[in-house]
């Protein structure tokens, strides 16, 4: 225990002092997951949870204008903006604003439109009734005027973003037709009503769309930026402990106090696992800082904070379980690389490669099928799906324990490696 | 393993005995060490000389227990290397030619991870760590970091650090190269002062002036072999129209330059 104790103190000191690995560990990974968290909540999550600013142009402020901004409204994808520096925009204004990119995207309502659009059901109508015999006989004009609505687009705008905009003036406009030739068909037939009877149609809302999670029925977390990009690049800075693991024990090798620890009597084992219990305490502390940030301090940056779903025995058997795979593939890089240099490359490139298609970059419903088929062999996909089930579907230890297991014969199966490799050194 | 030492056959006043030794590394057809047999006496200063490649960093290691001999054995009072090697440890001291300590570290901070890998503790460690600090005169660097010393400072902790434990015997693989003059005659003094208590000292050197002032006997190693062995004076003597030992060396092992 005292030699235990010993190498202990010894791997945090050495770890304390060495103020670049320290940055690595633990303020680059912070700086990261913050940064990274903030940058696709506004990429990836802008249709559901973040206003996008929009100018709107509605110069002749009647019922087509009002309904297509109620409609926008609606979506809250928008942050309607009818001004800029205080003047009122026009035209030319909103394509010249959206070009220089200042904003993604504007809507022009052409002043008339509305008149034009009654005249266009008027025309409608009468020639309906004059069809069936029932107008007064004098000639229909069925020349239709056409309302044109501009829409400026920044070319980067996503077409996810295109589609709502167009979804919504698209529906609006047409109700709004809809509802004035249905108004004209009320006023002419209560014209030919007898008395003064008039003719009152009513329209209830007669579908609604109920918007819930298939995963989690009774669980009402939404799936956003942070429930992807903090345990993902949490998980993305436990596996860079390659880096700080597989240096020392390299540095250990070229130094020399390798060789003195392994003529010690029954030394060299337990400074090994004295090492290795620190960096694996190094993890936990990463998951704790990591998961804290996104638990307290992203809702102070506008991001929703993260979820930890209920299952928290769950939870710390899969962060258990994910940082024993760290600390043994950095132990297997230790092991196999010859210098600083090669493990530094060899095991980053190695971690990007496992990260990138273990769906931590990108959620793996983004990749095309053939990525998805792959993804399912890295593992730091492994953890990371237990992390989604936990957070977002409401799994228990039951759901994820297949992927916890996984992920220990991954890292067992490194230390079994490593060993192997170091024994048929020795004896060579 | 009990704690009861085995005795094999070893001559009762040595305390090492070699018996062809081989080490054939894993592609190379050309053995390292070749059939090496030398007994070396208790309280005995034994220095192992010889080129670059000549087989000393070999013959140490296999001695430390790095790696095992493709063929003989080495028993050490009494234990054999081949069966007896975690006993072996603790009884010798290594002081590798590596400054085998950890820069970032005080010097008090590796010595006390040293102490206690070697089972010390508590007050007998602190008081190891002054004892040998100040015998070899750096009990003022003691809390700072090994990466601020100086060669020969890192040298004598080095050594130190070896030394802890107290060991029967001692393994030195060339403990003073890239030290100042003052530093090494510190060393060497101090190496012959811990001979006088009965400890036991192989030490490998280029210096061979050093050698020749240290070691009661001294093996010439050349390509894998013990080319000659004994007393600094004898092999002097032995070997006509020489007056020292480096005069020795270059008559027994040619002045061809070794990779």
């Amino acid at each position: 225990m005292n030699k235990f104790f010993a190498s202990f103190v010894k791997e945090i000191l050495l770890l304390v002092r060495d103020r670049a690995g320290m940055l690595s560990l633990f303020v680059m990974p912070l700086i990261l997951v913050f940064v990274m968290t903030l940058i696709e909540d506004t990429a990836l999550d802008s249709m559901v949870d973040k206003q996008i600013s929009m100018l709107y142009c509605n110069p002749e402020n009647d019922s087509l204008g009002i309904a297509i901004k109620k409609g926008i409204e609606d979506t809250k994808a928008f942050t309607i903006i009818e001004e800029q520096d205080g003047k009122k925009l026009n035209k030319e204004l909103v394509r010249q604003l959206v070009a220089e990119g200042k904003y993604p995207v504007g809507v022009y309502i052409p002043e008339g439109a509305t008149d034009t659009l009654k005249s266009n059901a008027r025309k409608v109508v009468l020639k309906t009734f004059a069809d069936i015999g029932l107008g007064s006989g004098a000639p229909v004009n069925t020349n239709y005027d056409s309302v044109v609505i501009n829409v400026f687009y920044d070319p980067a705008t996503k077409n996810a973003l295109k589609a709502v905009v167009e979804g919504a003036i698209g529906q609006h406009s047409s109700n709004l037709v809809g509802k004035m030739i249905s108004d004209m068909y009320t006023e002419t037939i209560s014209d030919i009503l007898p008395g003064e009877k008039k003719l009152n149609v009513n329209y209830p809302q007669m579908i609604s769309v109920d918007k819930q999670y298939a995963s989690a029925p009774d669980n009402s977390i939404i799936p956003n930026s942070t429930q992807h990009n903090v345990p993902s690049w949490t998980l993305f800075a436990m596996f860079f402990i390659v880096i700080p693991l597989a240096s020392s024990i390299i540095q250990e090798k070229d130094g020399g106090t390798y060789m003195r620890l392994v003529t010690m009597p029954k030394t060299y084992m337990t400074t090994f696992i004295g090492k290795i219990v620190v960096y694996f305490i190094v993890c936990l502390l990463q998951v704790t800082i990591l998961f804290a940030m996104g638990y307290y301090i992203l809702p102070y940056a506008g991001i929703p904070g993260l979820q930890l779903g209920t299952h928290f025995d769950a939870l710390a058997m899969v962060v258990l379980s994910a940082s024993f795979a760290a600390v043994s593939f950095g132990v297997l890089m230790g092991a196999f690389a010859t210098s600083y240099q090669q493990a530094a490359s060899v095991g980053v490139i190695l971690i990007i490669i496992l990260a990138s298609f273990g769906g931590l970059w990108m959620p793996v419903y983004f990749m095309p099928k053939s990525m998805q088929a792959i993804t399912v062999y890295s593992p730091l996909s492994w953890p990371l799906t237990s992390f989604y089930d936990l957070f977002l579907r409401n799994a228990d230890l039951k759901d994820v324990l297949p992927n916890i297991i996984k992920t220990l014969l991954f890292g067992t199966g490194c230390f079994i490696i490593a060993f192997a490799y170091k024994a048929v050194k020795k004896v060579k | 393993m009990s704690g009861k030492l085995k005795i094999y056959s070893m001559a009762t006043e040595s305390i090492i005995e070699i018996v062809d030794l081989c080490k054939t590394y894993k592609g190379s057809k050309k053995p390292a060490i070749d059939g090496i047999s030398v007994k070396i006496k208790q309280g005995e200063i034994f220095g192992l000389l010889g080129p670059n490649g000549a087989g000393k960093t070999t013959t140490i290691s296999i001695l430390c227990g790095l790696f095992a001999p493709t063929k003989g054995d080495v028993y050490i009072d009494g234990l054999s290397i081949r069966k007896d090697m975690e006993q072996i440890k603790s009884i010798i001291g290594i002081v590798p030619q590596d400054i085998a300590l950890y820069p970032s570290l005080t010097a008090y901070e590796n010595l006390r991870f040293i102490g206690r890998m070697y089972g010390l503790k508590g007050k007998i460690l602190k008081e190891r760590i002054s004892m040998y600090v100040e015998l070899l005169g750096l009990e003022d660097s003691l809390k700072k970091k090994l990466s601020t010393f100086s060669g020969g400072m890192k040298r004598r902790i080095n050594l130190v650090a070896g030394l802890l434990h107290n060991p029967k015997m001692v393994i030195l693989d060339e403990p003073t190269v890239g030290v100042d003059v003052q530093s090494r005659n510190l060393m060497v003094q101090y190496l012959y002062d811990l001979n006088k208590t009965g400890t036991t000292i192989i030490y490998t050197s280029h210096y061979l002036q050093e050698a020749e002032c240290l070691c009661h006997r001294v093996a010439f190693m050349d390509k894998g072999k013990i080319i000659t062995i004994g007393s600094p004076r004898e092999l002097i003597s032995d070997t006509p129209g020489c007056q020292t030992l480096e005069e020795v060396f270059l008559k027994l092992t040619g002045i061809d330059l070794r990779d």
